[in-house]
């Protein structure tokens, strides 16, 4: 069946992009964070505070007033990712999220994502570690050379099936 | 690129690039020292026998590349029609003043640019740039860091577009929207300049560490991935084109057909 999918940019969709810096619009980690709130009219409080939360969790409080490209690569990958997250949309898709981040940080990532996925988001995931592939995916697109290869449900998947079914 | 990939390869695209390089400077020279309308007009006509037999690509793209060259021909022809000087005045009208001379040199500038045109067009479309580049490091002794570095320039060029449409992407994704007017250009301006200029200067920074380890600054002698040889092919190509050139300037003295020399 050939279906079109009706997406309203920046209201249903957030995108991370492979390099964060295509991304980044403003001077500043927290006008960075900030960005789309505000063009969504949030009270600057409820900014401020959602910031506050937000650095804290992504391990990026090394100064708000630091320009987003003085970051290192790490961070600023987190920088993105966190960006995304700000405010809720039901689609998020991430071009390797975790590249260049430490075991812990790429296990938080990995916790926050799957905590959206619990709550109703559906999230879209490049990467090409297969660890994070066979823990976190429901189902897993083969993708070669621009072409999709091959579809299948991963083993968390099918036991999340499973797990529905009885 | 696909535009410059040609329908199937010619004896031109096998002659040295550096060679065909020189040739064909020689020949550009000839036509901007060329003054005389009947000379231009069979130096134009050879060389779009020559592009449109000799160049392997298809003529439908050929004429979609070369259609431009005529609006080229008007405007350069226009103005100096109506703005040239001369003696014999055929017409004026304000500051508009056509001559029987500023006619003539009109149509010669034109038929140049034409000639231009068409040589340029055969020469990008018969080469391959990466070949140019080897040539002239191993025929013409072309310090390899430059040559290295404008084919690096070169590879750079997709990369740098590929930044553009993620960036539009990003932008359009974020929800961005500017101001109308000349404060929304510069906000434009503002939200490509830095991201692409970063990456540029990154990628121009990560191949010169690549160059520098490479010991591209040493200048000393290297050997070649690609070897560039010339062939017998080459001696008769350069013998083709001076006897191109040659049967140009005699068909000119012998057949004329335009009229006046300028």
């Amino acid at each position: 069946m050939n279906r079109t999918l009706h997406i309203e940019w920046n209201t249903e969709l957030a995108f991370v992009f492979q390099n964060p810096e295509m991304q980044f619009l403003t001077d500043s980690i927290y006008d960075e964070l900030a960005y789309e709130p505000r063009q969504n009219n949030w009270d600057e409080s409820d900014i401020a505070h959602r910031v506050e939360q937000v650095l804290e969790s992504f391990d990026l409080n090394t100064g708000q007033d630091r320009h987003p490209y003085h970051l290192s690569l790490g961070q600023k990958r987190r920088l993105s990712v966190a960006t995304a997250m700000m405010r809720k949309r039901p689609i998020l898709l991430l071009d390797e999220p975790t590249f260049g981040q430490d075991a812990k940080n790429t296990f938080a990532i990995l916790e926050k994502l799957n905590r959206l996925r619990t709550e109703g988001t559906a999230i879209v995931m490049v990467t090409h570690d297969m660890n994070i592939v066979d823990r976190f995916a429901d189902r897993i697109w083969h993708v070669e050379q621009g072409q999709l290869i091959e579809v299948e449900a991963s083993p968390r998947g099918q036991t999340m099936r499973e797990v529905q079914m009885k | 690129m696909k535009l410059l990939a040609p329908k199937s390869e010619t004896w031109l695209h096998q002659v040295n690039p550096a060679l065909k390089l020189l040739v064909f400077l020689a020949l550009l020279i000839i036509a901007l020292l060329t003054r005389e309308l009947d000379f231009a007009c069979y130096q134009l006509i050879f060389y779009t026998l020559l592009l449109f037999l000799c160049s392997g690509h298809s003529t439908k793209k050929l004429l979609f590349v070369t259609t431009p060259f005529l609006l080229l021909f008007v405007s350069t022809a226009s103005t100096m029609i109506l703005f040239g000087k001369g003696e014999h005045e055929w017409w004026s009208w304000g500051i508009i003043r056509i001559t029987e001379e500023s006619f003539y040199r009109g149509l010669v500038i034109g038929v140049k640019t034409l000639c231009f045109g068409m040589l340029g067009i055969t020469f990008a479309f018969t080469t391959k740039p990466i070949l140019l580049f080897y040539g002239l490091m191993q025929q013409f002794r072309l310090p390899p860091q430059y040559a290295y570095s404008f084919i690096a320039s070169l590879r750079l060029l997709p990369a740098i577009w590929e930044d553009y449409r993620v960036r539009t992407h990003a932008l359009q994704i974020r929800g961005v929207q500017y101001s109308k007017g000349l404060k929304g250009i510069y906000e434009r301006l503002r939200m490509y300049a830095l991201p692409l200029l970063a990456q540029s200067i990154r990628r121009a920074q990560r191949v010169a560490v690549a160059m520098e380890a490479k010991r591209f600054q040493m200048g000393q002698s290297r050997t070649y991935y690609y070897i560039t040889r010339c062939h017998r092919r080459d001696v008769w190509f350069t013998l083709l084109m001076a006897g191109l050139i040659t049967l140009a300037y005699m068909a000119a003295l012998h057949f004329p057909f335009t009229g006046p020399t300028v």
